[in-house]
């Protein structure tokens, strides 16, 4: 063919009919080929959509204990605005009478401004208003709840007659108990821990309470041991339930370390609560993920430290350096490990490389750093034991709380047997939690329905006698020959 | 000998091999970098015209719209869609997202078949 409008036309043509064509050659062909028209068919194409879903951000907020938004004009004022308002619904707001009025007083005091209901408003929201007034308010609430004994004869007269009651029975005593209605009624406490800057000051964290589905999931509450006011210091919220929280280091370098179930250890700045400083992964032997249910740091040791999981294993791990992660496995429970307790008591001998682990087994077992079996089991509970600590003074004490409700102190150099001491809390409630104060000499407990008991503990048991720790390594020495043969008696049975 | 041939031709847009294309160019201008407010205006531009020079490279029968959008991960969140009438046997188009710590890409080719 050759020429252009020849192509195309042949092309329009092939396409149309299909029919056979004769070209000159390959290129011809190609160029007819260019130049089709096909007929258009159009429809609608599907719809793309991309979607990158907003960050949830996790809120937390800090709330002091009176609301601001419960004040309103009916409640106390300060007095200078009292008697700005009588003043002025005294005079009637016309110039003349209230420069009268200003004369009047000006040797009295300086003549009160009317302020207007926009000003008045204005001054009861401002920031300093609203320190003075929760200051102001907590001071008042702290003096109308003290009961004093104006009464007391501190010659002692009185005290003769009750001299045996108080020495009979002293074991351990309720001393307080704080429950709030509004934030602690309903949630379990999830964690405990004493001030160390002042002995009074005791913080619990709860968790969410089903109840009221639209009230803040997580609580904190601190409570103080010094005024008997029933209400706390200081209340804070945040979305999710906190379950626990430890603070490692001093006081100028420390780190809030949480934990979790899923494994991961996070570190965080008190500067950023936002996000972790860092995580760690706790996997056992490069595999299985530790589902950690507790966690314990050793005194003074903030990167060595203890963690039960669900499997009922403890493992010891380290949280920096090259062996980052979990170092050795310690198995004998038969149930997810509930708590954990590294020994603190400082003392002539040091017992830094003992710790205790309570669990769902019933039992609480005593475990040495240094071998992977456990020293000794206490069997002494009938119920899911939930948490054990180590008396902070005391080296051979330790309190466990259980399902049932009972608090015990178990002292290791008087019986392994039984608890020295005992006590069981009235209700039907589960004891989740147990603290000692850091002086050694009171325990608080937390339980299921929220409320944080304090409990005082006599002397003659809580205060360890300079004796106590040569005694221990005594107690150790006969756990360790009794356990070494009660070994090799098993081992007998099986070869027979 | 003359040589009887009976061909049927489609041209259609292959979405895979133009994902791959827009990915790779995406990869090496913002690749590993976070995000930088004086530079983002060069990297969209970038992008865009990278893409379209290697999508042309192919030298496939096609008009090609490219569109980028890279937006700074600051909690927000991005929502877009988009949709065509037009030879839906020919004709194609292929939507790549890209993210990385601090940013997300998301880059649309559309293919318009070229008739003549």
């Amino acid at each position: 063919m050759g020429d252009r409008s020849g192509l195309q036309a042949a092309s329009q043509l092939f396409w149309k009919q299909g029919c056979t064509m004769m070209f000159k050659d390959v290129a011809d062909f190609c160029i007819c080929v260019s130049m089709t028209r096909r007929g258009l068919r159009l429809g609608m194409a599907k719809v793309t959509q991309v979607d990158f879903p907003p960050k949830e951000m996790v809120s937390y907020s800090k709330e002091t204990q009176t609301p601001t938004d419960t004040q309103t004009h009916t409640q106390a004022r300060p007095e200078e605005e009292e008697d700005e308002e009588e003043l002025a619904e005294a005079k009637p707001a016309e110039d003349s009478q209230e420069k009268k009025a200003d004369q009047e007083e000006k040797q009295e005091e300086a003549p009160p401004k009317e302020l207007t209901e926009e000003e008045k408003m204005h001054l009861l929201h401002s920031d300093e208003f609203l320190t003075f007034f929760d200051r102001g308010s907590r001071i008042v609430e702290r003096a109308l709840s003290e009961r004093v004994d104006v009464c007391f004869d501190y010659s002692g007269r009185d005290l003769e007659d009750k001299e045996g009651e108080m020495q009979a029975g002293a074991k351990m005593s309720l001393n307080r108990t704080f429950s709030d209605e509004r934030w602690s009624k309903n949630r379990v406490v999830t964690c405990l821990d004493w001030s160390p800057q002042y002995p009074e000051l005791l913080v619990a964290s709860y968790n969410n309470n089903e109840d009221v589905p639209h009230e803040p999931d997580g609580v904190a509450l601190v409570w103080n041991m010094k005024y008997k006011k029933t209400t706390p210091e200081y209340t804070f919220h945040c979305q999710h339930p906190v379950y626990c929280v430890n603070v490692v280091g001093t006081q100028n370098a420390h780190n809030l370390i949480s934990i979790s179930t899923d494994g991961k250890m996070c570190s965080w700045s008190l500067d950023m609560l936002s996000q972790p400083q860092d995580c760690l992964e706790l996997v056992f032997k490069q595999s299985k993920a530790v589902a950690v249910t507790s966690m314990a740091f050793p005194l003074g040791d903030v990167n060595n430290f203890v963690v039960g999981s669900e499997d009922g294993s403890v493992y010891t791990a380290c949280r920096h350096g090259s062996k980052a992660g979990i170092s050795d496995v310690f198995e004998g429970h038969h149930g997810p490990v509930t708590g954990l307790s590294c020994h603190s008591a400082g003392g002539p001998v040091d017992f830094s490389h003992l710790f205790i682990s309570a669990s769902f087994d019933w039992t609480v077992k005593l475990w040495t750093t240094k071998s992977t079996r456990p020293l000794y089991s206490f069997e002494d509970s009938c119920d899911y034991v939930y948490d054990v600590m180590w008396s902070p003074t005391h080296p051979a004490l330790f309190a466990c709380v259980d399902g049932s409700g009972r608090l015990d102190l178990w002292n290791l150099n008087n019986d392994t047997e039984v608890p020295s001491a005992s006590v069981v809390v009235d209700g039907s409630t589960a004891l989740n939690r147990v603290r000692w104060s850091h002086s050694g000499r009171e325990i608080a407990t937390g339980d299921s329905d929220g409320q944080v008991l304090v409990y005082d503990v006599g002397e003659p048991i809580c205060v360890p006698k300079p004796d106590e720790w040569s005694r221990l390594v005594h107690t150790l020495m006969e756990i360790n020959e009794n356990r070494d043969e009660g070994d090799e008696l098993a081992a007998q049975r099986l070869v027979a | 000998m003359p040589v009887i041939l009976k061909i049927i031709l489609t041209v259609s847009f292959n979405t895979d091999e133009a994902s791959v294309t827009v990915k790779e160019c995406i990869e090496g201008i913002i690749g590993g970098i976070d995000y930088n407010q004086n530079k983002v205006n060069q990297w969209t531009a970038s992008i865009v015209e990278h893409s379209l020079t290697q999508l042309v490279k192919q030298g496939k029968p096609f008009k090609f719209i490219v569109n980028c959008a890279i937006m700074q991960k600051s909690g927000a969140g991005l929502h877009t869609a988009n949709s065509c009438y037009w030879d839906t046997a020919t004709d194609g188009s292929c939507t790549v997202r890209w993210e990385n710590r601090t940013m997300y890409c998301v880059v649309s080719v559309f293919a318009v078949a070229v008739t003549c």
